[in-house]
């Protein structure tokens, strides 16, 4: 079910990788840019299709969402050894892998507060260390890998082009807000989000 | 977490944060580790207020930037450094690297680390810092 975000009560359907669905409330979705872009004013008729994440991934990102809901606003950075108890058990828990995934969509969803505290979390990594020793922590890429990621850029450029798709199609089914204003929201996302992947692609 | 983290195969903005989040030490360390880390750094945009060159013993770059000093000693072998004072040092040996950052009108951090030098000159040090703190000259 879902509907335009209005109170945090409302929950919205996100459709994961696998094709599985769950809902997020509202209020945990709105600490998502990208989703603020596309729909907070529109609402989404269907699930939310962020398909270029699996579901353990999106589950662990809106948990630390539903989590900070009642937090203040963002404010900028917060250093590490200012994280909560629970902040670090987040981080903690998960692996590698996860971790890696959690940027990723945390970036792709335009999350500040996360996607800040991962980066100053792999900033600490390399604290106290000299180069020598920082050339350890920071595997640098091969040819190959770098050629991999700019496939993964073009793929999260295509899947971005997707979730604006959908804004837009579910922008024509809404009959309450004005035409226009609707329009001109959809095509601003739409650019913004193909300007960030294609500048991207271009570094 | 696993001792080798791929950092740059995440998204350029997020490697651009992750460099935004450190120290201006490990940033300034990180400069050195390949042209990639090189070119990121050198996009900080540094503010750098002064850079100057002790040609006597020991022979050490000071770059100086609001509250913190940081020091790059070149050091060749200890006999050597016994005639220090005569000393010419084009590819030293060692690097020693002091930041200190002033706080309440003392100085109350400090960091240091020193490594073993590979082919770069004192020139290419030099060269390095004043293209990553955007300064076209050495003040003094």
């Amino acid at each position: 079910m879902t509907s335009p975000a209005s109170s945090s009560e409302v929950k919205y359907l996100i459709e994961s990788s696998e094709g599985n669905t769950f809902d997020v409330s509202g209020a945990a979705l709105r600490q998502s840019n990208t989703f603020n872009a596309m729909f907070l004013n529109i609402g989404a008729d269907g699930p939310i299709p962020f398909t270029d994440y699996n579901e353990a991934t999106l589950k662990k990102v809106f948990e630390y969402c539903e989590h900070s809901v009642n937090e203040e606003n963002y404010s900028g950075p917060k250093h590490q050894d200012d994280l909560s108890k629970w902040d670090l058990n987040f981080f903690n828990e998960m692996d590698q892998k996860m971790f890696i995934d959690v940027i990723n969509a945390s970036n792709f969803l335009d999350i500040e507060r996360l996607t800040s505290y991962c980066c100053e979390r792999i900033a600490r990594m390399l604290r106290g260390k000299n180069t020598q020793e920082m050339i350890k922590v920071i595997t640098l890429p091969t040819a190959e890998e770098l050629e991999a990621k700019q496939k993964v850029e073009e793929k999260k450029a295509a899947a971005a082009k997707k979730v604006a798709e959908k804004a837009a199609e579910t922008a024509e089914k809404t009959e309450t807000l004005e035409e226009l204003p609707v329009q001109q929201l959809v095509q601003t996302t739409r650019n913004k989000l193909t300007r960030k992947y294609l500048s991207f692609s271009n570094e | 977490m696993a001792p080798g983290f791929p950092l740059f195969l995440l998204p350029d903005n997020v490697v651009k944060s992750v460099f935004q989040s450190m120290e201006v030490v490990e940033q300034m360390l990180l400069s050195m580790v390949s042209m990639r880390t090189k070119k990121i750094v050198c996009s900080l945009n540094f503010p750098s207020r002064k850079i100057s060159l002790g040609t006597c013993a020991p022979c050490e770059l000071e770059i100086r930037f609001y509250s913190i000093i940081i020091n790059v000693v070149f050091e060749k072998s200890e006999k050597e450094d016994a005639e220090r004072e005569l000393l010419e040092i084009v590819r030293p040996e060692r690097v020693r690297f002091n930041a200190a950052r002033k706080v309440n009108y003392g100085i109350v951090e400090s960091v240091s680390c020193q490594w073993e030098n590979g082919t770069f000159k004192v020139r290419d040090y030099i060269d390095h810092f004043m293209e990553i703190l955007n300064h076209d000259k050495i003040d003094e």
